[in-house]
């Protein structure tokens, strides 16, 4: 399989590639577009579950980036962009579009997963996904989507044996499609949308997991009826989802919903919402009834705009009921060219369980937040956000409990005054977690620091320099510290070649557990290539 | 309720609305509009010869007639007549919703439809054009920046997530934000509609129901509120596999937080054989079974496990 992708992968390219340059030789068009290859060294230690960075990356030649971007008439569009085709990791775009008519995509990714710390025990993933949009006329779209994903591999269970009905290996394909049909009344804005949605999962290994399903939807905007400030959107579906190699086991969903705003006057809107829903399961035997009503009002003005809801739901499956009261609240607060804006957040939601009949019983969230973002002065942004969250499920003795706080700090831009930095990038954020995670048994604590920073600048027009950092230390039930550090140096010479270097290094230590350690030192090489033509005139 | 604490709320009712009715009005009296009225769109590249091309190509493309300069700026006409006193409307640089009026004229896509119900984006002020920029066609859907840089710059707590030992191939360039948050951060239910494991299932396939035996912690239609996100973080976690909690010996805590039945560490039959023991040792299938209502092994069955009296 892995040859057939392969080839087919390269056929695809060297089509499209052979296409583009007889196409690209009219003098319609222009373009420009990159070429980059080299060699990727590779060294490294320990446990190789521990660094998802470097599941995919190998030893070996690497077509680092083939890149085309055109442009006819000027209305149409071609973009071929593949990257880091090597050993068992590529990834393609392809894009034509012709405005006001039609827009094709294509995307493909191909990636590895490790599962055991010598790196042998892995499981591959390639994903193809195309779209075509066709839009006849301006006010109609219709779209065609169809999605493969292929899983081949070995799996490792969790504690090694039993594994369930998981298995130890993959061999599945997962197969989505979707059409949609939209419309839109471009004088009065009223329009709607019909989707389907549909899915299809084989598999090799056992054929009970095979599953179908499908969901019809269908969406109608229409603003202006009734009086000429309120917008009406609804929404309904139905579907079905079933094991056809179970006796077509399956449920049934039906959901109903409705959208109305109110936008009173320019500073002032008013929302309600209704949600309903109904799925008949099979396997349960229950049928699930879901309710939801919400009601979010929102003031504006030039400085501030503060927002408050509420909202009840109710769960009904003929032998339990829950119902929920959710609270939310928001201020945000600016200056008129949002130099500075400031927001505070609250919301609550409290679930009843009216019968005690379900496992967990009554439940209650809690989140508070409050950040502010700032640019003191041009390019630069910096920022910071607090939250806090809490759940309670008092019933059965647990609880959870979290704290995160990042700061950043963003600047973009060409300082003045020096001709020969062009453009710099710097940026740096920090985050700190602090969670509690107690139940009748035990307590678990973890607290978290991580810290990344990048800086790039480009020197005299030619030179490209970069350097980045992560870093994640883990403290209180866990003593785990986690770096990577990143270099990288690019140079262009005259005629478009370009040749470019990378350095990275990859740190993991687990203290607690002497094995879970891991160390890498990558490089990549590069040579390359840019070239660019303007449609004559 | 007596009569007087009626009088009461109806006043105090009264009040807050007097003040956000009449306060706003305040606050927002803004210069005036400049005169209504559109110029003849072709002028306007005369002077503003560079923004054309930077649409090149883009469904904003003003030289290929996809739409013209005065679809989205208004109030033209003055501008045209005495630039430096007049300026048109920019959609960039009105409030939110003002904003999002201009772009919903033609984009009501579902993308769009999403922000008129609830949306975090929206809610918290921020305008279209505070991912998109119009005047250029550098990323795709005229982001701002590549999709990850871009969501990452205000979300900067979910970049630590993606530093984690477990975590979702973001970074990679695998996956990007909006696979998962296709129509943006809109209330799970409202985009799909059977709930947030409808996307989680888009990749993972094989964890979709219908189980013959569900595990009610994995089903959202369920009266439990189930779904995927009751034992996985999406981002990025400490622990194998996305989990939330710890799957360690001797607490479970993943489990245990919602299963605190005692007779699994002290059962009179066991012992303390069990004690210790990871919970998916016997209760293997926990996503859901095919075979046995406690999501148990099936290979418990050839063990003498499933016999009458015991794990029916």
């Amino acid at each position: 399989m892995k040859a057939t992708t392969r080839m087919m992968l390269a056929v695809a390219a060297v089509l499209a590639a052979a296409n583009a340059t007889s196409a690209l030789c009219a003098d319609s068009w222009s373009y420009d577009g990159k070429l980059r290859m080299g060699g990727i060294f590779k060294d490294e230690s320990g446990d190789r579950t521990t660094m998802q960075e470097t599941f995919n990356v190998y030893d070996g030649f690497s077509l680092s980036s083939i890149y085309l971007n055109a442009y006819r008439d000027p209305k149409t569009h071609l973009l071929l962009d593949l990257s880091d085709i090597n050993l068992g990791d590529r990834r393609g775009n392809l894009e034509y579009r012709q405005s006001g008519l039609l827009r094709f995509r294509s995307r493909y990714d191909e990636s590895r997963y490790v599962f055991d710390p010598a790196g042998n025990v892995d499981a591959t993933r390639r994903d193809w996904w195309s779209s075509l949009m066709v839009t006849p006329s301006k006010s109609l779209w219709i779209s065609g989507d169809y999605g493969l994903q292929t899983r081949r591999g070995d799996r490792l269970g969790y504690t090694g044996d039993p594994v369930g009905w998981l298995g130890t290996e993959y061999d599945n394909n997962l197969h989505r499609w979707q059409l949609r049909a939209q419309a839109q009344q471009p004088s009065n804005g009223i329009g709607g949308s019909v989707t389907y949605d549909g899915v299809k999962q084989t598999d090799a290994i056992d054929p009970q997991r095979e599953r179908t399903g499908y969901v019809v939807s269908g969406i109608v905007h229409v603003p202006g009826y009734i009086f000429k400030r309120l917008t009406h959107v609804a929404r309904a579906s139905i579907g079905r989802s079933e094991l056809p190699n179970v006796n077509n086991l399956g449920y049934d969903l039906k959901t109903i919903q409705y959208t109305g705003i109110v936008d009173a006057t320019r500073w002032a809107r008013l929302r309600y919402q209704f949600y309903s829903s109904r799925i008949d399961d099979e396997a349960t035997k229950l049928r699930t009834d879901n309710i939801m009503h919400d009601v979010d009002a929102t003031v504006r003005c030039r400085y501030a705009s503060l927002t408050g809801g509420y909202g009840w739901e109710a769960l009904d499956d003929d032998r339990s009921i829950t119902t929920a009261n959710t609270w939310r609240g928001n201020v945000v607060l600016h200056d008129p060219k949002r130099l500075v804006t400031v927001r505070a957040a609250y919301s609550m939601r409290d679930k009843d369980d009216n019968e005690s009949l379900t496992l967990l019983k009554d439940t209650s969230y809690e989140r508070q937040e409050a950040s502010l973002e700032a640019r003191p002065m041009k390019d630069l942004t910096v920022g910071g956000r607090v939250a806090d969250r809490t759940r309670k499920m008092p019933d059965i003795g647990s609880r959870a409990e979290g704290l995160v706080a990042t700061g950043y700090a963003t600047w973009q831009g060409a300082p003045t005054g020096d001709e020969k930095l062009i453009t710099s990038d710097v940026g740096v954020d920090y985050s700190f977690t602090d969670d509690d995670y107690t139940n009748i048994w035990g307590e678990e604590h973890v607290v978290t620091h991580a810290v990344t920073g990048h800086v790039g600048v480009v020197l005299d027009q030619n030179i490209d320099l970069k350097a980045a950092v992560t870093f994640l230390k883990m403290k209180e039930d866990l003593d785990i510290e986690k770096s990577i550090l990143s270099f990288a140096a690019g140079y262009r010479f005259d005629r478009g070649f370009l040749a470019d270097v990378q350095y990275n290094v990859y740190n993991f230590d687990d203290y607690l557990v002497a094995s879970r350690y891991y160390t890498a030192n990558v490089v990549w090489v590069n040579v390359g290539y840019e070239f660019s033509k303007q449609r004559s005139e | 309720m007596t009569k007087l604490d009626h009088k009461r709320i109806s006043l105090a009712a009264a009040a807050v609305f007097g003040v956000l009715v009449v306060v706003p009005q305040i606050l927002y009296a803004s210069p005036a509009d400049p005169p209504a009225g559109e110029a003849d769109p072709t002028v306007c590249q005369d002077c503003h010869d560079t923004q054309a091309p930077a649409m090149k190509g883009t469904a904003h493309d003003v030289l290929a007639h996809a739409i013209v300069c005065t679809d989205c700026h208004t109030h033209t006409a003055a501008h045209v007549d005495d630039p430096d006193t007049y300026k048109p409307l920019n959609p960039a640089k009105l409030p939110a919703d003002s904003t999002k009026a201009v772009c919903t004229r033609c984009h009501q896509n579902p993308h769009a439809l999403n922000l008129y119900e609830r949306d975090p984006h929206e809610t918290a002020d921020l305008a279209c054009t505070a991912c998109h920029q119009v005047h250029q066609h550098k990323h795709a859907y005229l982001l701002k920046d590549e999709q990850k840089d871009l969501c990452l710059s205000c979300h900067a707590n979910v970049r630590q997530e993606f530093a984690k030992t477990s975590r979702h191939p973001v970074m990679d360039g695998v996956m990007e934000c909006m696979d998962c948050h296709k129509e943006v951060a809109q209330s799970p239910k409202q985009r799909h509609p059977s709930g947030p494991t409808a996307v989680c299932v888009t990749c993972h396939g094989e964890f979709q129901g219908p189980f013959p035996f569900e595990h009610p912690a994995a089903v959202d239609y369920s009266t439990e509120e189930g779904g995927c996100m009751n034992c996985h973080s999406p981002h990025g976690s400490q622990y194998p596999r996305l989990l939330t909690q710890s799957y360690e010996s001797p607490h479970y805590s993943l489990c245990s937080q919602c299963h605190s039945v005692p007779k699994h560490l002290n059962n009179l039959k066991h012992g303390t054989r069990w004690a210790g023991v990871p919970c998916n040792e016997c209760h293997s299938d926990i996503h859901g079974s095919y075979t046995h209502r406690n999501l148990l092994d099936p290979s418990l069955e050839s063990q003498g496990c499933l016999k009458a009296g015991c794990h029916k």
